[in-house]
């Protein structure tokens, strides 16, 4: 069980990883969409780079982002004595 | 009271359950393979393909009933994550990704990958913005979330309201999408068709609910890999040494755009986002496939991606099954392997379109009218595809050549000149499996809302547990029987259901569903007008756009309308909050005290603790 005094920067941690997550999935989004035509200069087994960032990368990356979350979140939550293991 | 069912075991044969499933599925497609090149009639195996695996899928509908009421709305709180990952994939794709968006990458290409961006991103922000939270709050429904957050039952009234909506849309058009794809398989009278789906559907689900529901989607999310895989690996071996299909069909891109040039698909110009995406109706390509915001511009292309992102990560159907991990932890996981799943479904995709992109320009396109192979008839007379069979000139050009978006994927075992049926009925059936996953999830949301949120916690708290799961079954009967009648009466586009269905889920869920759980100064009073106002300017805007009522605001599309929906909704949860301040100090202790364990993966359910709490309150009176 979480102590009261835990709390407090409890949360101020898992707030800020989930402000870095959400920055990070949104920059993919931003990356994907306007530097599109650059990458598109550079091609990779035959895939132009900027179509392959959006068609192949980017989905994968979203689930490397949301693993690398979990893996971060369930440290804070050791950290802190808010995880489920007793 | 209910025994606290969190320490019961996940059944620990799952894994050797669905081991024995997916060989049960493997032996049968060989078997099936093994007749065919016997000589048994097409038209006998046809059925039999799509046929088997429904059925097991209602056999494991029928083992997994439940009487027990945590069963049936949180499948007992444990599934283990890769499961529930698998689940939710299954149903977040839908028979509408399966089908409708590989088609609609056949024929606009790029353009469209601006709905996987969305997809995969809406799914990650479940894993970190709303998965562990739900979790740990342990609501049955989002409108229950809603309702015991703010301890507010009017809040869950209107809710519920907001639910169907996007849900009933979403049912109705899979269900329209199942009908269509089902019929190149068994010849039914359209009434008599959506009748059967929607009864298979609710045998499906009605036993068990929840508990159904995620084993059903487990499966069907097995076959839905299987179905997709198969006939993709054997293709790729006539293309390359390398049976990875996402891999190899890099090489073809080059020799894509140079058919596409020979044919005349000229490069494009943007125009209105309604009009760029494709519709269901016959057609040819439009573009080159790799040709970057040809139809769809750049800033479409970026609010489409926002839009979809917001729309997914609030979508009620996958939110329940926020519900049905193990543990806080658990949920995060599921929902990370849930966009993993997800993730490798979307880069399979624009393989198969691409596919049958290289093969249409490579093999039919141009060539003579008298040579075309033979399947080409079939195809023609199953409606999977138009090409004219009097041609003057006597080459196919590609004009001449069309094809109805949903059925791209069903055609390019054909294209590549396989006419086994076994792998046709393959691709079918794995977009079947995903579209009763999605069907199923959202007839499961709705009916257990009905039942939960409108029935017992509001009408009738005194219910017996036997009465509320009588309620939910008579509901999702109910609301199966009034899809089926609807899609009969009308003539719906998939893609574009999806899309607004999508739409209006981000603008009445997402706004307020972040601040409830992020914003501590969120009251009862502005979580109600948040919701609302996004709903009704964004669901205001899809009509008043389609209608003609209301011209475009910036330029901005209907399929998009949560893009002003989701603004309005956020400014107004803020100012109603913070400008109509809570009277009752002791409920807004209540709550603040409620959000800090909500936000703390450890101990009891908040749902469990404030039962307790009542439980307490009634026994000192």
């Amino acid at each position: 069980m979480i102590d009261e005094d835990q709390r407090e920067p409890h949360w101020r941690q898992t707030a800020r990883l989930a402000k870095t997550t959400f920055i990070l999935v949104l920059s993919v989004i931003l990356i994907a969409v306007f530097l599109n035509h650059i990458f598109d200069a550079f091609t990779w087994l035959g895939f132009p780079l900027g179509y392959f960032f959006i068609a192949m990368a980017a989905p994968l990356i979203f689930a490397a982002i949301g693993f690398w979350f979990i893996r971060r979140q369930d440290t804070i939550d050791r950290q802190y004595g808010a995880s489920e293991e007793i | 009271m209910a025994i606290p069912t969190q320490f019961r075991p996940t059944n620990p044969r799952l894994g050797i359950s669905y081991a024995t499933f997916t060989s049960a599925i493997i032996g049968f497609v060989i078997v099936l393979a093994i007749f065919e090149q016997l000589g048994i009639n097409n038209q006998s195996l046809k059925p039999l393909i799509i046929g088997v695996p429904i059925l097991f899928f209602v056999i494991i509908g029928g083992i997994t009933r439940t009487v027990l009421v945590e069963d049936f709305y949180t499948s007992g709180r444990r599934v283990p994550p890769i499961y529930n990952g698998l689940a939710l994939a299954a149903s977040g794709i839908g028979g509408i990704g399966f089908f409708s968006f590989t088609g609609a990458l056949y024929l606009i290409g790029f353009d469209i990958l601006a709905l996987a961006l969305g997809w995969a991103a809406g799914f990650t922000l479940m894993v970190f913005l709303f998965f562990p939270y739900l979790r740990k709050f342990g609501a049955y429904s989002l409108p229950g979330f809603f309702g015991e957050r703010f301890r507010s039952p009017a809040l869950r009234i209107m809710t519920v309201l907001l639910l169907l909506v996007p849900s009933f849309m979403l049912l109705t058009a899979e269900l329209g999408l199942a009908a269509k794809i089902t019929g190149h398989f068994v010849a039914l009278e359209p009434s008599t068709m959506l009748t059967l789906l929607a009864g298979l559907a609710v045998a499906m689900t009605l036993l068990g609910g929840i508990r159904a529901l995620t084993w059903t989607q487990c499966a069907q999310g097995i076959v839905l890999f299987i179905g997709l895989m198969v006939p993709l690996v054997i293709l790729t071996m006539t293309f390359s040494n390398l049976p990875v299909p996402h891999i190899s069909y890099g090489n073809l891109l080059d020799q894509i755009s140079s058919f596409e040039n020979q044919s005349g698909i000229q490069n494009t110009t943007p125009m209105a986002l309604s009009d760029a995406i494709p519709k269901p109706e016959s057609t040819t390509m439009q573009k080159p496939f790799l040709q970057a915001f040809g139809l769809i511009g750049q800033t479409d292309f970026l609010l489409l991606v926002i839009c979809f992102m917001a729309g997914i990560a609030t979508l009620p159907s996958l939110l329940q099954r926020a519900g049905t991990s193990l543990g806080v932890a658990g949920a995060r996981q599921s929902a990370a392997w849930g966009t993993l799943f997800l993730a490798f479904l979307l880069i399979t995709f624009p393989a198969l379109a691409s596919f049958a992109k290289y093969l249409t320009l490579h093999d039919l396109i141009g060539k003579n009218v008298g040579d075309m192979p033979s399947w080409l008839n079939s195809l023609r007379d199953a409606q999977i595809i138009e090409a004219p069979n009097d041609n003057r000139d006597g080459i196919l050009s590609l004009q001449e050549f069309h094809i109805p978006r949903d059925s791209v994927a069903l055609a390019l075992p054909f294209l590549a000149g396989y006419s086994a049926v076994v792998l046709f009925g393959l691709l079918a059936i794995a977009g079947l499996s995903a579209g009763f996953a999605a069907i199923n999830a959202q007839l499961v949301s709705i009916a257990s809302t009905i039942s939960n949120d409108l029935f017992y916690s509001t009408a009738f708290p005194r219910a017996s547990a036997s009465k509320r799961l009588l309620v939910a079954r008579l509901a999702l009967i109910a609301t199966a029987a009034l899809a089926g009648f609807f899609v009969i009466s009308s003539k719906l586009d998939a893609l574009r259901m999806l899309i607004w269905a999508v739409s209006i889920s981000a603008g009445s869920f997402f706004p307020v569903l972040l601040l409830s759980i992020w914003w501590r100064p969120i009251t009862p009073m502005g979580a109600l007008a948040g919701t609302w106002s996004g709903f009704l300017v964004t669901s205001g805007y899809i009509l008043g756009v389609e209608w003609d009522y209301t011209p475009l605001i910036f330029g901005i599309d209907s399929l998009v309308a949560a893009i002003i929906g989701m603004p309005v909704s956020f400014l107004v949860t803020i100012a109603v909050s913070l400008l109509i301040p809570q009277q009752d100090e002791e409920l807004q202790k209540d709550l603040d005290e409620q959000l800090d364990e909500t936000r703390v993966a450890a101990g009891e359910t908040v749902h469990d603790r404030y039962l307790r709490i009542l439980a307490r309150r009634q026994g000192l009176n």
